[in-house]
């Protein structure tokens, strides 16, 4: 373990910090830590923005536009959760956060559009278990789609994610 | 009113309410293309012969919230361009899209659903596939975009 002539550095984002003693993977952890806080501050921030959504009623929007169930609500924010989650500890890198929309028929759309690609997921009362997904890096490269369960990580989707988005 | 074929070349144009438009990019949300189980598959829409983006918007505002029963806002709605044909030629199984003049004539006219020469509807299972509610938005662009970009 190495010894340090001046133990007090400044981290980025301005934060100090005093590690004594301090190796390599210690500090760079340090450093993942904090990033990770900040980033799943905002995935909270987002999440938690959203919540207007359950208080829409019916015709929001100035039609007949079905309320959304808080439960469809709970499945695509827990959803949202476990994947920035898992990116935040397997891949140590931030999922890029998605647009949380409410759709006329009651379900909720999950949109990522990025410079690199875009994906769709739907979370409805037609199958409580499962999201239906559509994903491509535009001009019908990389497309991925289908129904994926709402508990836990698929990996091969979270791949498709950190590579397309 | 007798109903007439659409040409190919010509244009629809159908409102987009603002909670329906990105605030990232500026673009149709996929959750714009999708309606009710009670308003089903058909999508509303103005025949460029008989209208302009502008008249087909201002119509909006001599229509009444369903809920309020006030006249609705145009202010709350852009106006989203299709070409016929494109649409026509949409490749999807199960999806495939008809534009059909639906022109809506009443005597007297019925307060809160103005005469409209223009409206038609593109007929087809839209919702159930995000894949076509992403590829639906591609085939189009604004007439009248938000204003706030």
């Amino acid at each position: 373990m190495r010894e340090i002539s001046n133990p007090t550095r400044c981290l980025p984002g301005g934060e100090k910090t005093t590690q004594l003693p301090f190796n390599k993977t210690g500090f760079l952890k340090d450093i993942v830590t904090k990033m990770g806080y900040t980033y799943n501050s905002e995935a909270e921030k987002l999440i938690e923005q959203s919540k207007h959504i359950l208080m829409l009623r019916e015709g929001w929007d100035e039609e007949d536009a079905l309320p959304i169930d808080e439960i469809i609500w709970e499945n695509a924010t827990s959803f949202l959760k476990a994947y920035v989650g898992y990116f935040d500890q397997i891949y140590l890198t931030a999922l890029e956060l998605p647009e949380i929309n409410p759709v006329r028929d009651g379900s909720i759309d999950l949109e990522w559009r990025t410079s690199k690609g875009r994906l769709l997921i739907n979370f409805n009362h037609r199958n409580l278990q499962k999201a239906s997904f559509y994903g491509d890096r535009y001009a019908n490269e990389d497309r991925i789609k289908g129904d994926i369960s709402i508990k836990g990580v698929e990996e091969h989707l979270a791949l498709w994610m950190k590579n397309c988005l | 009113m007798k109903e007439i074929f659409i040409p190919n070349e010509d244009h629809v144009f159908c409102r987009i309410g603002i909670d329906f438009i990105s605030s990232k990019d500026y673009k149709p949300r996929a959750s714009a293309f999708r309606n009710t189980p009670v308003k089903g598959n058909n999508l509303s829409c103005d025949w460029d012969k008989y209208s302009t983006a502008e008249s087909s918007r201002a119509l909006i505002g001599r229509q009444l919230n369903l809920r309020t029963g006030k006249p609705k806002d145009p202010r709350k709605f852009c106006i989203y361009k299709f070409n016929v044909g494109t649409v026509r030629s949409i490749n999807f199984p199960g999806k495939g899209q008809e534009i059909e003049h639906d022109p809506i004539y009443n005597d007297p006219e019925i307060e809160g659903k103005p005469n409209n020469l223009a409206h038609s509807v593109m007929i087809g299972e839209k919702g159930d596939d995000e894949e076509f509610r992403i590829k639906l938005a591609d085939t189009g662009c604004w007439a009248i975009g938000p204003s706030w970009k």
